[in-house]
């Protein structure tokens, strides 16, 4: 997800992952959790003061800072 | 590590013949609920030999009637490729197979809204051929929703026993038991092969293909299950109202653990006080009876006296972790600590840290960025521990004893305000300095709002509270002794004022006089601050005896009029508005606390580092003291 488009991010919306990029630990780590290629996420919201993004991913709630939300490349539907 | 196995004695001899289960799961999955089903409330914090973190080992409740089996609480880990260092000790448990750790038999716990993620760290230990058991929790949660769990093909794919467990009333408990092995097994070497990323992902595709086979088509209620937790988040992580619900979960939090703790404080001191005044009658010249009344009561008293407020803290503490809001409170600090360097993640020692050092630098140990951790570890010793309020009450009421209550109450909320506006200052310019490494993420599940079990919380609290008193205790204690010999010897029988002037510690005082003068105070100040490194409120206790306050020394109003009269020889007055602020400042930054040294060269695994730390922060408050004693004094303002 590109930098300019984060603040467009409307609650509500779905998307899907599409591709990963960026540090193997942090990626690993988000498989972990549930993420990877063709995965659908909602997101639900931002946290106080700018904070992390919340997004539901089948029964999991997560919260991503937004430059881990960069190592996803996402496809709004 | 060899003395933490000493007083913790992780490998008795009675184990080889016992069999060995471990728990292990995820975060949040249920485990800990589950251990405390198994055990009850006996169990003892453990750490893993050349390692600093905890796990819980205890044995089978004996209501449950069944042979001696011990049951290990690993850290709770996402896969056993680790990332931080309490999954490192769940994965070394698993893997070193050599030890007497390894398990005979291991439960994989899973928590069933979560069954598709939980999955792949069962297949990691099928892979790695030890004897297992599937447990899958917060069965009372999917029966809530009348959602049904094919269980078959999960029996096929594992050829092991899978067993749903309801936390909340215990079902599922005794047929887990029926299952854990009688005898001890021979552990076999197994090799762990970490997945590649391709492995990663295909073992995903699998373990959500699955998860449908498990619920056929129950699988869409599951959402129903979030719906009150998607409710509360609207509220608790709401840009407005959700930082004046947590300013406020703080503040309950905060003056709980004060208003709670300190009447119990209070006892515990009395009690000890009572005990030293009762041995002392025994033999008022005896050496043996001093060192008793003076030298031993007072380091237990020492130790036992922080214990109420850590419990109180700690249940604090786990009650907001298994109600699921600390994860979020860690999501709505995460931006703020991000600017200093620091995550969410790094919450939990901080709010550790407003009560005490210690456990803050223990509960350190789960910042998964090794940045982080230093960051951290450096500046907590600079939050407003509870240790400090002692002092500050004191100084506070001689600078404002003629003034209504409100006004101290008010600077002393700008004293903690000020604590914070240090760190910060301080994680700020660590942030600078300490080189970027590349392995931080934020990254954290939040889980479902879930009402806390309270006999869960206290025996937590309980095991935490344990760990801390055995870990600080030795330290506290000691140094207390070291206290009494100093203040004692060489002349034990001179009368009470004349013994600790002319002791090693008075002289010693007296010699550094001219090291005190700049903060205003003469040697007897000084002393009060040397003992303080026992612990910050000794500084109070010592006052009232070096300044030859008579009878009950725990008098806050005697010492306050000691404190009035106190002069130098040339008549000036010692305790001064200038001094007092002085000290405030120097309590405010000083790292005055052998204990904090002491567990951060445990967990730093550096003298040099912790020497250096103690030596900086004493440099500093002392500089700050001296430059604001002499600014106001040139001031006008003695």
């Amino acid at each position: 997800m590109k930098a300019q488009s984060l603040s467009s991010l409307q609650p509500g919306h779905s998307f899907e992952i599409l591709d990963f990029g960026g540090e193997a630990v942090v990626i690993e780590r988000m498989r972990e959790l549930g993420l990877r290629p063709g995965v659908k996420l909602k997101y639900i919201r931002r946290a106080p003061f700018g904070g992390p993004f919340l997004f539901q991913i089948s029964t999991t709630l997560l919260a991503l800072r937004e430059e881990e939300l960069q190592c996803l490349k996402l496809k709004e539907f | 590590m060899s003395e933490t196995q000493g007083v913790l004695n992780p490998t008795s001899t009675s184990q080889h013949s016992t069999p060995l289960v471990a728990l292990v799961g995820a975060p949040n999955s249920g485990k800990t609920t589950l251990y405390n089903w198994l055990t009850g409330a006996h169990a003892k914090a453990v750490n893993y030999p050349g390692s600093t973190v905890d796990y819980l080992k205890g044995e089978l409740a004996p209501h449950w009637k069944q042979e001696k089996v011990f049951i290990l609480d690993t850290p709770g880990t996402y896969s056993l490729n680790a990332k931080t260092e309490d999954e490192v000790v769940t994965q070394k448990i698993l893997i070193e197979t050599g030890s007497d750790l390894a398990p005979h038999h291991v439960v994989v716990v899973m928590d069933g809204t979560q069954l598709s993620r939980h999955l792949l760290l069962a297949e990691q230990v099928r892979e790695m051929k030890i004897p297992m058991v599937i447990a899958i929790t917060m069965a009372d949660l999917l029966r809530a929703q009348q959602i049904e769990l094919n269980l078959k093909p999960l029996e096929e794919y594992f050829q092991c026993p899978i067993i749903l467990i309801d936390g909340r009333l215990g079902g599922g408990i005794s047929d887990l038991i029926r299952i854990f092995p009688q005898k001890t097994s021979a552990k076999r070497a197994v090799e762990y092969v970490p997945w590649t990323a391709e492995q990663q992902e295909e073992k995903m595709r699998w373990a959500e293909g699955l998860c449908q086979e498990v619920f056929t088509k129950s699988h869409q209620k599951i959402p129903a299950i979030w719906e009150k937790t998607m409710k509360w988040d609207k509220l608790l992580l709401h840009p407005v109202a959700g930082i004046f619900s947590f300013l406020l979960i703080m503040t309950v939090l905060f003056s709980s653990i004060y208003y709670l703790a300190s009447p119990i404080m209070d006892q515990v001191d009395a009690l000890f006080g009572f005990l030293s005044t009762q041995i002392l009658k025994l033999g008022p010249d005896n050496l043996f009876v001093d060192f008793l009344a003076n030298g031993i009561v007072p380091s237990f008293g020492a130790v036992l006296v922080f214990v109420p407020q850590i419990f109180i803290l700690f249940v604090g503490m786990v009650f907001l972790e298994s109600s699921g809001y600390l994860a979020r409170a860690g999501t709505l600090i995460d931006k703020p600590f991000s600017k200093l360097g620091l995550s969410g993640r790094s919450f939990v020692p901080f709010l550790s840290g407003y009560a005490c050092a210690v456990p803050a630098l223990m509960a350190a140990r789960n910042i998964s960025s090794s940045r982080e951790r230093w960051i951290a570890r450096l500046i907590i010793p600079l939050l407003s521990c509870s240790a400090r309020l002692p002092v500050y009450g004191i100084l506070l009421a001689f600078l404002f004893s003629d003034k209504p209550g409100w006004i101290p109450g008010l600077v002393l909320a700008g004293i903690y305000i000020g604590s914070m506006v240090v760190s910060a200052l301080a994680a700020g310019i660590l942030n600078k300095f300490i080189p970027r490494d590349s392995k931080s993420f934020f990254l954290m599940e939040l889980p479902l709002y879930r009402r806390p079990r309270l006999k869960v919380v206290l025996t937590q609290s309980w095991l935490k509270t344990k760990s801390f008193i055995t870990r600080a205790g030795p330290v506290i204690f000691i140094l207390t002794i070291v206290l009494w010999v100093g203040t004692t010897f060489p002349h034990y029988q001179a009368p009470e004022f004349e013994k600790i002037q002319t002791s090693y510690l008075g002289q010693v005082g007296q010699k550094i006089e001219p090291v005190f003068k700049p903060m205003g105070l003469d040697w007897r100040g000084g002393i009060g601050l040397i003992a303080a490194f026992a612990a910050r409120e000794v500084f109070v206790s010592t006052l009232a005896v070096v300044y030859n306050v008579t009878e009950d020394t725990t008098d806050g109003g005697k010492l306050l009029t000691a404190m009035k009269t106190a002069h130098f020889p040339d008549g000036t007055p010692i305790f001064t508005v200038a001094s007092s602020i002085g000290l405030i400042l120097f309590f405010m930054i000083a790292l005055q606390c052998l204990s904090t040294v002491g567990m951060m060269i445990k967990e730093s695994n550096s003298v040099k580092i912790a020497i250096l730390q103690l030596v900086a922060f004493n440099v500093i408050a002392y500089l700050l003291s001296v430059g604001v004693v002499q600014g106001l004094r040139a001031l006008g303002v003695s």
